[in-house]
């Protein structure tokens, strides 16, 4: 994390992000700056292309067009630097369901180039609640403690940025207070976060930051502060209305 | 496309056809009517006018595939998908028709429908490997995904093309063939009438290639437009 | 170059670490190669065929389908769960994710092989012992050639949702120089020609190694993309 080109407080840069698949807009001329430390909130319907703009961030898809910057470095290069700095978690939990978590992990840690991955793994382990069940198979787990170790997973490199979609499905009332807890700490540390989420209210107590996207483009995108939080639903019913009837797809 | 693009097109085409058509028809009156019928042969070696400029556009059209897969990769256009992809598809139909007049000019002259000569197993194996070619293409669906992986396949089949020559030569080699008169002997002392035949019936064949890969790509582009303008239609609605 | 050697050996170490527990690979393998040679012996008359001349090509027939049956395994399991985007994700070259899948699939296939010999030595009655080293190196050839290429196809079939139908569809016409190559080279070896009898075979088999792992470093991050 030191040794970045680009010591510049920000962390992600988009600048008019777009992805086609064929005619559907996935993501529309998407335009946002997250500074180091900021933790934005991204919701949306679904189908909005929450996932789509994470995984572009990610390095995972390439945008059709536009420029993104991702701890100072273009994701559309692929560069493996770029991705030793983010952190992700998605719908699925890329676990091998053959092995055991501490296995998963030391191989996790090992393809991060890890100075001591078994230390890192129980480390990681302990934090999610999974230590005990370290040496059984993935194959067994029950879906949240799935969840729980793909968040294990996304932070045992300590990246810089984190990116989540969804995190909290599937997560029992205890675990989904660890996961904020756990979040409110990466945040307390400068970590930057992006996280979509359906859940309006534990989005909204703990970013910096509130997103909006509908039907690819962002609707809206303020500061917490500057967000009525008791008529946001009300806002958000609305933008999803008026975008699905004056926006729809227009002839390029 | 604007209507003048449009018309621009059709007049183009329009030039095309008749070239091709009259370059065709050339070279039926050069096969049938001008040319001597070959003295040991006979009749039958007339197939050879349409085997050979086969065998040389399946062997192009593959090239060409491997051309456009190299772009595609580099480039990311569809264009340059879509030139592949007709380019196989044009390339299988003469490779299928090389596979078909081979055995029809082999029964009579080797006394067998198939002889598992080095230039005919090459072919086939080619004709398999461009099959599969398209068959990947129609396992998947349309988009990034299936130009790639098209890409990939077209890149690695055309460079299997000399090892397989070399493989299948050698391998023949290690069974003397029964005395027939091999491929490589049509061309010795060929009559100077013969090879203008050849020439002609070559270009007619170079001609209907690349009228057929302007129709092809024109008729890809238009689907594309179609599947764009329907989804259009869906969404917005 | 270090981390690009130890994230190949992590992918190496995964795969055995996952095989050594479920044994679902090996012993399927093993047990389909056998079969694949009874197989061929009900079908040819051994008492009208000598077995030192159909003995190679049943033998390699046996290596290609029990290969092909490894191959389609190894990305399979990289696609459940979303595996292969984990790995994506990682800050590792995709030249490196193809080396360790490359290598993993060598070791299983080499292993199986490596059993296989025997039963076949005692099956045909054929002395292998005397030819043993030219005759490890044809397999050495022939299987690197085999993985090279069917590493590169099967990540590309494990996308397909006929994934198990189009891996051999792909890749059987494209291995045919190789087939030829090796079942020609094991013939001679069994034979008691020498390996200078057959030095346009082994460059043969050796161009087919290494122009597709070179066509397959330079198109692999095509492939491994979404
Ligand atoms: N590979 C793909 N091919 C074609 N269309 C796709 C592909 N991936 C996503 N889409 C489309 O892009 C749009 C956005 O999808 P995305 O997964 O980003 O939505 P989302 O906001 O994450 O929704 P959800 O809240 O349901 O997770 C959808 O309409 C989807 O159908
Ligand atoms: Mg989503």
């Amino acid at each position: 994390m030191s040794d970045n080109p680009n010591p510049s407080d920000s962390a992600i840069e988009v600048r008019q992000l777009r992805k086609e698949f064929g005619v559907l807009k996935a993501v529309d001329g998407v335009s946002f700056d997250l500074k180091r430390g900021e933790f934005l909130s991204v919701f949306g319907p679904n189908g909005a292309g929450k996932t789509t703009l994470i995984k572009i961030l990610a390095g995972l898809t390439r945008p059709s067009s536009g420029t993104a910057r991702v701890a100072g470095y273009e994701v559309a290069e692929g560069r493996s630097e770029m991705r030793r700095e983010i952190g992700v978690i998605s719908h699925s939990s890329a676990l091998y369901a053959d092995l055991t978590p501490m296995e998963n992990l030391i191989f996790f840690g090992k393809m991060y180039g890890l100075d001591h991955p078994k230390e890192s793994a129980l480390e990681v382990l302990e934090d999610v609640g999974l230590a005990a069940r370290r040496h059984d198979r993935v194959r067994t787990f029950s879906r949240g403690m799935l969840q729980r170790l793909s968040i294990a997973r996304a932070i045992l490199h300590d990246p810089s940025i984190l990116f989540l979609d969804e995190p909290f499905t599937g997560l029992d009332i205890h675990a989904s207070n660890v996961l904020k807890e756990h979040l409110q700490t990466l945040h307390n540390n400068k970590r930057t976060i992006l996280m979509t989420t359906h859940d309006v209210s534990c989005g909204l107590e703990m970013c910096d930051k509130v997103a909006l996207q509908v039907m690819g483009k962002f609707a809206f995108f303020e500061d917490i502060k500057d967000v009525d939080k008791e008529n946001f639903e009300t806002m958000y019913f609305d933008a999803v209305r008026n975008n699905q009837f004056t926006m729809g797809i227009r002839p390029h | 496309m604007s209507p003048d693009e449009v018309e621009d097109k059709e007049e183009e085409s329009n030039i095309m056809v008749w070239l091709t058509g009259s370059a065709l028809l050339a070279a039926m009156i050069g096969i049938f009517i001008y040319v001597p019928t070959e003295r040991t042969e006979g009749v039958i070696q007339r197939i050879m006018y349409f085997h050979i400029p086969c065998a040389w556009l399946s062997f192009f059209a593959f090239f060409v595939v491997f051309i456009c897969s190299i772009l595609f990769l580099w480039k990311k256009d569809r264009e340059w998908d879509i030139y592949a992809h007709a380019s196989a598809e044009i390339g299988v139909v003469f490779c299928s028709l090389v596979l078909i007049t081979g055995p029809i000019w082999a029964r009579p002259i080797w006394g067998a429908w198939w002889v598992w000569d080095a230039r005919l197993t090459s072919t086939l194996i080619l004709w398999i490997i461009y099959v599969s070619y398209l068959m990947l293409r129609a396992q998947s669906d349309a988009g990034s995904m299936r130009a790639r992986y098209a890409a990939v396949l077209g890149i690695v089949g055309f460079l299997d093309i000399p090892l397989i020559h070399f493989s299948v030569l050698w391998w023949r080699a290690f069974h003397p063939q029964p005395k027939v008169i091999t491929s490589e002997g049509i061309g010795k002392g060929m009559d100077p009438s013969m090879l203008a035949t050849l020439g002609l019936s070559l270009c007619a064949f170079t001609l209907l290639y690349f009228l057929l890969m302007g129709e092809r790509v024109r008729q890809e582009q238009l689907k594309d437009e179609i599947d764009r303008l329907k989804r259009e239609k869906l969404y917005s609605s | 170059m270090n981390l690009f050697l130890s994230q190949i050996t992590a992918i190496v170490w995964k795969d055995v670490v996952t095989e050594l527990k479920t044994r679902e690979l090996f012993s399927a393998m093993f047990i389909f190669a056998l079969l694949v040679i009874l197989i061929f012996i009900f079908s040819v008359n051994l008492s009208i065929v000598k077995a030192s001349e159909v003995g190679p090509g049943i033998l390699w027939v046996a290596f290609l389908f029990s290969g092909t049956l490894g191959l389609n395994r190894s990305f399979v399991m990289e696609k459940e769960n979303g595996c292969l985007m984990g790995l994506m994700l990682v800050p590792a070259d995709r030249t490196a994710i193809y080396f360790g899948k490359l290598i993993s699939n060598f070791v299983f296939l080499t292993i199986m092989e490596l059993f296989i010999l025997p039963l076949f030595m005692i099956f045909f009655n054929i002395d292998l012992l005397e030819h043993l080293a030219p005759l490890l190196l044809v397999i050495f050839l022939g299987t690197l050639g085999f993985c090279a290429l069917g590493t590169l196809l099967s990540s590309l079939a494990s996308n397909l949702k006929t994934r198990e139908i189009m891996l051999p569809i792909l890749l059987y016409p494209i291995l045919v120089p190789i087939i030829i190559g090796v079942v020609r080279m094991t013939g001679q070896i069994l034979a008691g020609e020498p390996l200078s009898e057959m030095m346009n075979w082994i460059g043969l088999t050796a161009s087919f190694d290494i122009i597709y792992i070179g066509v397959s470093i330079m198109t692999i991050d095509h492939i491994l993309e979404e």
